[in-house]
């Protein structure tokens, strides 16, 4: 009902906004999110080293309106961005 | 003398007259209650007549373009949309009206106009103008939809959905029936005018006359349907859109000058197709989505632990909350 801390998907089921993750008009939101290089770790003299197994990620952003909550009931794809992103090792 | 006097009497009656003139412009768009479509035609008792009564299928012998891009608008087919307003419209029974203990809903049959005004509000104004008799025969044609659809029957299926899809806001829901929002103000809108842009003859025999609407081209002609919010005015409310609340207090707030008309009509070409996100015009003019990523050698403390970081922004440039409705 929009009252509390409860709220539903159907307009049936609120009369409020409890939480609320539509994009405002006019305004920037920043999203932040970390993809660790595929990697392994052995032992080097004792000590455990990682060795990144591959240097080159491809990146894939998607962003979905998702009408019902789920990809099972007309999902839309806005937005679909593509970056690769190549590790230089540390000296 | 007499002559003088006569004078003097017409500039008294001009002086009023005068300033008349100044205040008020003309005769305003609409006239008295009993000249509205239902007050002349009288509530409609069955979803045929309903249907009939804002029936707009005429329109398109003069007005073909526009009447093509209408059909293609979610606004024709407003009560099914693409199954999915259906669905939506029979869950909101069963498992809203049907769960509350003091709606008086125990089935499709005890469904009330009232009941329905949290969906019909803005998906079909017009049952406004219609029995309970009418909102009766809508859930059942609702649930035996649903129930056509469950067990595969093709037939009953297509009957259904075919009934189902002539409700809609059709010509005569925006350009009549809708037309004029402050009507002690302007007058009701009249059967036989359609509202739009020009005031004259309108060739069409059941609407003979076009009428310059006061609210056509602003916003709140949109803004009756596509919602401030929780429609607390309801016995038990409800929330569907909210996307002219956030125009009005955020978009414009911030100092948005648009109308709704002139993006989704207008500077999209979409006309009367009036489309949303699902048009790749206005789905790219709604939102700038930048995204960098770079790689970072991330030693946590001992362990070495490479990763890339993404940075997205959105920024949405439609003048309200996207997704709303």
């Amino acid at each position: 009902m929009g009252r509390s801390t409860t709220m539903g998907r159907g307009p049936y089921e609120k009369s409020g906004l409890v939480s609320d993750t539509s994009l405002p008009p006019g305004r920037t939101v920043e999203e932040r999110f970390e993809v660790p290089f595929p990697a392994t770790v052995a032992k080097v003299g004792g000590k455990d080293e990682t060795q990144v197994t591959d240097d080159t990620l491809e990146i894939t952003v998607e962003l979905w309106y998702l009408p019902y909550g789920t990809r099972d009931t007309t999902p839309f794809k806005w937005r679909e961005a593509k970056r690769t992103v190549r590790l230089v090792p540390f000296e | 003398m007499i002559a003088a006097r006569l004078l003097m009497v017409a500039s008294l009656a001009l002086g009023p007259a005068a300033w008349l003139s100044t205040a008020w412009a003309g005769p305003p768009p609409g006239g008295e209650k009993s000249g509205t479509i239902v007050a002349k035609q009288g509530q409609a008792k069955t979803l045929r007549e309903l249907i009939a009564m804002y029936d707009s299928t005429s329109c398109k012998e003069c007005h073909e373009d526009i009447h093509r891009d209408w059909m293609e608008s979610p606004h024709a087919r407003s009560v099914f949309g693409t199954g999915r307003t259906a669905a939506t419209f029979q869950t909101a029974i069963t498992n809203g009206l049907m769960t509350w203990p003091f709606s008086g809903v125990h089935g499709p049959g005890d469904v009330k106009v009232e009941h329905f005004q949290g969906c019909t509000k803005c998906h079909l104004p017009q049952l406004a103008d219609a029995t309970d008799a009418v909102a009766k025969e809508l859930a059942t044609t609702l649930f035996a939809w649903r129930e056509a659809v469950n067990k595969g029957d093709a037939a009953a299926r297509s009957k259904h959905e075919a009934t189902l899809g002539q409700l809609g806001i059709t010509c005569l829901v925006c350009h009549n029936r809708n037309a004029i929002v402050h009507k002690w103000t302007d007058g009701y809108p009249q059967a036989g005018v359609v509202y739009g842009s020009e005031s004259g003859e309108h060739a069409a025999d059941d609407y003979p006359l076009a009428a310059k609407s006061p609210i056509m081209h602003e916003a709140i002609a949109c803004g009756q349907c596509h919602g401030l919010g929780p429609n607390l005015e309801l016995d038990n409310p409800t929330q569907c859109a909210t996307l002219y609340g956030s125009y009005l207090w955020s978009y414009v707030a911030d100092g948005g000058d648009k109308t709704c008309q002139q993006c989704h009509m207008s500077a999209s070409g979409l006309g009367h197709k009036i489309l949303s996100y699902r048009d790749p015009k206005m789905a790219e003019m709604a939102l700038d989505f930048e995204v960098t990523a770079r790689a970072v050698n991330w030693r946590d403390g001992t362990r070495y632990a490479p990763r890339a970081v993404v940075a997205v922004a959105m920024t949405n440039r439609a003048g309200h909350g996207i997704p709303d409705g």
